[in-house]
């Protein structure tokens, strides 16, 4: 618990400069939003200096982010232009949705690249591993949006097997009472198995989008960590003494080969959680990632700077987590390092 | 009475892209039960491939193209994998140069020998059981303190050590024959007496056959009955070791024996030699 705690506060800093360089990104973005939210075309300079005024635009850039720092050690995260709702509001909101997606495409991802991975390592140079070295080199070519749309439209257009591709839900049904905010957990509780598996419907071809990113380096990462397990001299000597090819496998050759993919994990996950804005745009998905873009063509700053470090606050975490469970499997591994 | 171990007329090929490359090409020796027997020749000469085929281990690129092995009479090249597999560590046990190496890095030293023994019980032995019998074998083979050791990974034991360790390994199930492998390459001179005195003393205690596969003429001469000498995948010369030394009659044994450091001699200098650079390193 000391190594957590110390973990997170030496990841203080990072936190900081990520706060710093959105803050100056963001304001240096062309679009003014004093003239974006006055209240007509039409306005005159009087209305927009009095918006510019209000929203604390007129102030110097240093004053201005002294401000939002005060605000942040305040745990707020400002307002929202174009909800009118408080940031760290919308984000309860709509968070559940994103992570939900997340995990489901990032499960997506590892539970394709994981099998072939270790079925390419054991059939070397065989068909088999002709064909995922074909599936990684296309999926790692292929941008996840544009799979999103091959999917929608092979799926959802030509064979009408999907539900369609837009939104959390079908129209026709009424979100259930919100407990946790992951829609499928909340059906179950509320007792509709058939509500979760329509909600649950919804999310494959996003995830299926979003686990695009994954397959391709974890498939690799883990064909090479398998082969240079089933190479080592530890598997050697295993086969040497007669142990069972179970045996070998379970407690020699994959925990060994996990731990270089267990790092691959840990940046691939984070790299989803970034790049889940264009695909939740494209499907329409209400998560941080569609109300971060459209924050971000709609020149409101508070909820882009929100997501930024929200991302990046996941991205520690999940950094945290990898190193944890890398300790645990790999005794020589000390987290204090 | 069979032989215990009979190779006779092996061969090896290496599929290469420029055709086959013989890695083994006509081998032949015998090994009787309890006999050493020392595979001496240099690098590339193929007495780790020997080993290899005996164990049916060989790399996925090699080919058995003729001969036979044969193990108390029954011929290994013809087992299938699963009766192989009971051979393993069981009938025959194989050590190999980097013991630290040969030890999952991320198991505990006392599960992996638990492994090996549990895999040949038939899943009759429990953890529990298992792990009793290794301590024990532990401190029979002179290793101090067993309970701690079994405890730790290898990355937290010397290279010696973990050689000890995989010597008590290759003993655990009372196998018929050792094939160590350069067991002591990887060692200082002082850690390499300790494990080869090791070694051959369990093996001769317990009537154990040993297949000792070295590029080191002298060590061979100290520690084995009878030497037999490689070259290009077959057995150029074979005797008792101290009848190499005095009147070696292949022209390639000459040359080995002319090759060690202390220039020409017979063994009994050869002895007083090790003995006094042992004394040294010490």
């Amino acid at each position: 618990m000391k190594v957590v705690a110390f973990r997170l506060l030496g990841a203080l800093p990072i936190l900081l400069g990520v706060v710093v360089v959105t803050f100056a990104l963001v304001r240096a973005l062309p679009g003014d939003p004093a003239i974006y939210y006055a209240s007509s075309p039409s306005a005159g300079p009087d209305e927009i200096r009095a918006v510019r005024q209000q929203l604390g635009l007129d102030r110097g850039w240093l004053e201005q982010f002294l401000i939002y720092l005060h605000a942040l050690a305040h745990g707020q995260l400002g307002q929202s232009l174009l909800t009118g709702q408080p940031v760290l509001e919308d984000f309860r909101r709509l968070l559940p949705a994103t992570i939900e997606l997340a995990a489901l495409g990032f499960a997506m991802g590892v539970g394709v690249a994981l099998p072939l991975g270790v079925l390419a390592a054991f059939h070397r140079g065989g068909a088999l591993d002709q064909a995922c070295r074909a599936v990684s080199s296309t999926t790692a070519a292929m941008p996840g949006f544009f799979f999103g749309l091959l999917l929608i439209y092979l799926l959802y257009y030509l064979a009408g097997i999907a539900p369609e591709p837009i939104g959390r839900l079908p129209g026709s049904d009424i979100p259930p009472t919100r407990v946790t905010g992951l829609m499928t957990v909340d059906a179950l509780i509320e007792g509709d198995p058939g509500l979760a598996w329509r909600a649950f419907c919804k999310m494959l071809l996003p995830a299926a989008s979003m686990a695009i990113f994954a397959v391709a380096p974890l498939l690799r990462m883990m064909r090479g960590a398998m082969i240079d397990a089933l190479d080592s001299d530890y598997v050697m000597t295993a086969r040497a003494f007669g142990l069972t090819r179970a045996r070998i496998l379970i407690s020699y050759a994959l925990p060994n080969a996990m731990l270089p993919v267990l790092a691959t994990m840990g940046m691939v996950l984070s790299t989803m959680l970034g790049a889940n804005v264009m695909i939740e745009k494209l499907f329409a998905w209400p998560g941080i990632g569609a109300y971060a873009i459209n924050a971000l063509l709609g020149v409101d700053y508070a909820p882009v700077q929100a997501f930024v470090l929200i991302v990046a606050v996941m991205f520690v975490i999940l950094t945290l987590v990898i190193d944890l469970l890398t300790a645990a499997i790999d005794p020589r591994v000390d987290v204090n390092g | 009475m069979d032989p215990l171990l009979q190779i006779e007329d092996l061969a090896v090929r290496f599929d290469a892209e420029d055709g086959p490359v013989r890695v083994l090409d006509g081998l032949s020796l015998s090994l009787g039960r309890g006999e050493c027997l020392a595979l001496v020749g240099e690098s590339g000469s193929g007495k780790s491939m020997t080993g290899l085929s005996v164990m049916r281990l060989l790399p996925p690129q090699a080919r058995i193209a003729a001969g036979s092995v044969r193990l108390d009479g029954s011929d290994l090249l013809r087992a299938d994998e699963r009766a192989m597999r009971r051979i393993r560590g069981r009938r025959v046990a194989m050590i190999f140069q980097n013991a630290k190496a040969g030890l999952n890095p991320i198991r505990r030293v006392g599960d992996t020998l638990c492994d090996i023994l549990i895999a040949h019980d038939g899943g009759r032995l429990t953890r529990r059981a298992a792990r009793g019998r290794i301590a024990a074998l532990l401190g029979q083979i002179g290793i101090t303190d067993p309970e701690r050791r079994l405890e730790a990974y290898p990355s937290q034991l010397s290279g010696g050590l973990c050689q000890r360790i995989m010597i008590a390994a290759a003993f655990a199930c009372s196998p018929e024959l050792i094939i160590a492998d350069e067991p002591t390459s990887a060692l200082d001179v002082t850690t390499q007496k300790l494990v080869m005195d090791l070694l051959m003393a369990a093996c001769r205690e317990r009537g154990v056959a040993a297949l000792f596969i070295t590029h080191d003429l002298a060590l061979a001469s100290q520690y084995c009955d009878r030497v037999c000498v490689m070259r290009k995948g077959r057995v150029v010369e074979e005797g008792p070791a101290g009848r190499l030394f005095t009147a070696p009659a292949a022209a390639y044994t000459r040359m080995l024996i002319d090759a060690l450091p202390a220039g020409k001699g017979t063994a009994q200098e050869w002895r007083a030699a090790i003995r006094s650079h042992a004394g040294m390193s010490s």
